[in-house]
């Protein structure tokens, strides 16, 4: 197993940094997901971990030995494609065998583990079909057991599900998640999807223009982001302008919902205007009559099986979204009461 | 008549009348004899056959043919791999314009690019004379009116015959495929034989067949830069169809030069694996 260390990494095309100096390390067997959206520097990180671009500056580290000066075939990497790159003129066998031979491995070792490797995805009896005579999550599952039969020191995942269609990618989700577990190797998946990375991922690295915004664990970054931007990217979010106060020496947030703790780290002064974030599943209905309850009218009701998302006008003109479970109990126009069930409120940034 | 047929009648009315009656009424023709008060006379006679097989004359020319057309085939293919690599993977903003120049041929007609290489290769031409200010010989350097200057022509004229199907198949090729193989130890020249090359098979062998036919059935190139000296089989039909009038020997001629040159391409095709798969 090995540990993966990235120091000041940079790649610019032109004058634009695709890259911008950023610093990462994984410890061994970890999952780190590299989120973001299209064109944030994921897949140029993840291309550079590879070696299929070369840096302009800053290094790359397997178990502390600088990586950055080899070629792609000399770095010992596992990798799936978005497109699966699975060879057409060869059958899911040789395909297999493919980085066994180039590691000039014997024959019968090669018949052994590339028996194993099916076996561990899954695909004992297609080893002699050609990857177009396969579905499309078969063949994912060719790729996997392609990049790790060779038993790499690291796994790269370069957006694997994109391709297939919900159903099959929630499935191959916890297949990934499960294998990765089970065999226990370094991990680097690069994803535009948040639900992949939240449910994979031990630790999520977010990613905007080129730089690390947020890395931590897949609840840090839902409850704890650390910016406007992360919140936004991830999951729905609800922004409330919070006076500080201070109430028996722990400092407050004063909102139009009520007034709830900050979190002890918080470095906010008594007095100080700022936003903080409250997620749409924080938020409960009641009747309009309810004590203790913040009114507001329904201006939009949205069913979604699991649960329905409204959206609440309050009296200061403010909107906020709220997910409750189940069905929709409260239609447009009409009056109802809000609770704000969080606690800590987590700040985003002052108001100013 | 069902939908389907009659939507493939056009194509079939024009292949029937083009391509099947005129090859047709050529294979009547060669089987002919000849006579004094007409391009053929009636009857049917193997005499032309035997004329053409039996005569070594026409087996070198036969041959010289065959030989130029593979020589060229195989020069274009190293040629135009290349190019056709470099078009279909290095984009940017040259892309444009070096496609624009690699099939730059195709806008000129043959006859005019002929006679530029005659130009360039000529005993009194800019190459001669070049070599001859520059010092590099006082001698004339035999550039043209032999194998060497009908081989240098033909394979320009006919190289984007090459570069075309191979750059088509090189687009389709999804270029992840050339780095799964070095993310699994291929190196850049393993990648390249184990993985592009046998994917882009199709294509090279397309390019092939393609510039093998327009070679050995060129007739302007040779002959402007053979000069006569260097005989190819279209010529001598030519010249025994229009100069000699003998139309039932032109026809076996032609004929049997395509036979041979048939040959060539199943042999061919069976060598190289029309698909990767199976």
């Amino acid at each position: 197993m090995t540990e993966v260390v990235i120091q000041d990494l940079t790649k610019r095309y032109g004058a634009a940094a695709a890259v911008d100096s950023i610093s990462l390390s994984i410890s061994e067997g970890e999952f780190v997901s590299l989120l973001g959206p299209s064109g944030c520097g994921k897949s140029t990180t993840l291309r550079l971990v590879a070696g299929f671009d070369q840096a302009d500056a800053g290094k790359i580290l397997f178990d502390g030995q600088d990586v950055s000066p080899l070629p792609p075939e000399r770095r010992d990497i596992g990798m799936v494609f978005q497109s699966y790159a699975l060879f057409p003129h060869m059958t899911v066998a040789q395909n297999l065998a493919f980085g066994l031979q180039m590691r000039k491995a014997p024959r019968a070792v090669i018949e052994e583990r590339v028996a194993r490797a099916l076996d561990l995805v899954r695909l004992d009896g297609k080893a002699d079909r050609y990857p177009r005579e396969l579905s499309g999550g078969q063949q994912q599952r060719v790729a996997l057991a392609r990049a790790l039969v060779i038993e790499p020191r690291i796994l790269l995942l370069d957006e694997p599900l994109a391709n297939l269609d919900a159903k099959l990618r929630d499935e191959m989700r916890l297949f990934i998640g499960e294998l990765q577990r089970r065999v226990g190797i370094t991990t680097i998946y690069v994803t535009h999807d948040q639900a992949e990375a939240m449910n994979m991922s031990d630790q999520v690295v977010v990613m905007f223009k080129g730089r690390i915004e947020q890395r931590g664990s897949p609840r840090d970054i839902y409850e704890r982001p650390n910016g406007l931007e992360v919140a936004t990217f991830i999951g729905q979010a609800n922004f409330l302008s919070a006076t500080v106060t201070v109430d028996t020496g722990r400092l407050m947030a004063q909102t139009a919902l009520g007034t709830r703790p900050l979190p002890p780290e918080s470095d906010a002064s008594p007095g100080q205007v700022l936003s903080v974030l409250v997620r749409p599943e924080a938020l409960t209905l009641t009747d309009s009559a309810a004590p203790g309850a913040v009114s507001g009218v329904v201006e939009l009701a949205q069913y979604n099986g699991a649960f329905t998302e409204y959206r609440i006008r309050l009296a200061d003109q403010e909107t906020v979204c709220v997910q409750t479970p189940g069905p929709a109990r409260h239609s447009r126009g009409v009056g109802v009461g809000l609770r704000l069930a969080m606690d800590p409120l987590w700040p985003i940034g002052s108001d100013a | 008549m069902s939908r389907r047929l009659l939507l493939m009648l056009p194509a079939a009315l024009v292949l029937i009348f083009l391509i099947v009656l005129p090859y047709a009424n050529i294979i009547v023709i060669s089987f002919r004899p000849l006579s004094p008060d007409g391009a053929y006379g009636q009857g049917f006679t193997a005499a032309n056959y035997v004329t053409v097989l039996t005569s070594a004359h026409y087996w070198r020319q036969i041959w010289t043919t065959i030989w130029i057309g593979l020589v060229t085939t195989a020069l274009a293919l190293l040629l135009g791999f290349p190019v056709a690599w470099d078009l279909a993977r290095n984009r940017g903003r040259s892309q444009a314009l070096r496609r624009a120049i690699a099939l730059s041929p195709l806008l000129v007609g043959i006859v005019v690019r002929s006679y530029g290489w005659t130009i360039l290769l000529g005993n009194n031409g800019v190459i001669n004379r070049l070599a001859r200010a520059l010092g590099l010989t006082q001698s004339i350097i035999p550039l043209m009116y032999n194998r060497f200057g009908v081989i240098v022509a033909l394979t320009h004229v006919f190289l984007p015959f090459m570069i075309l199907p191979i750059m088509g198949v090189l687009q389709e090729l999804d270029p992840a495929l050339e780095q799964a193989g070095r993310s699994l130890g291929a190196s850049p020249r393993t990648a390249f034989r184990r993985i592009v090359l046998p994917l882009c098979l199709p294509g090279v062998q397309s390019g092939c067949v393609m510039v093998f036919i327009l070679t050995i059935s060129a007739y302007v190139t040779p002959m402007l830069l053979g000069g006569m000296r260097v005989k190819t089989m279209p010529m001598t039909v030519v010249s025994t169809l229009i100069d000699a009038f003998r139309w039932p020997l032109g026809a076996a001629q032609a004929l049997v030069l395509s036979l041979c040159g048939g040959l060539i391409l199943i042999a061919f095709m069976r060598l190289t694996p029309m698909r990767w798969n199976r």
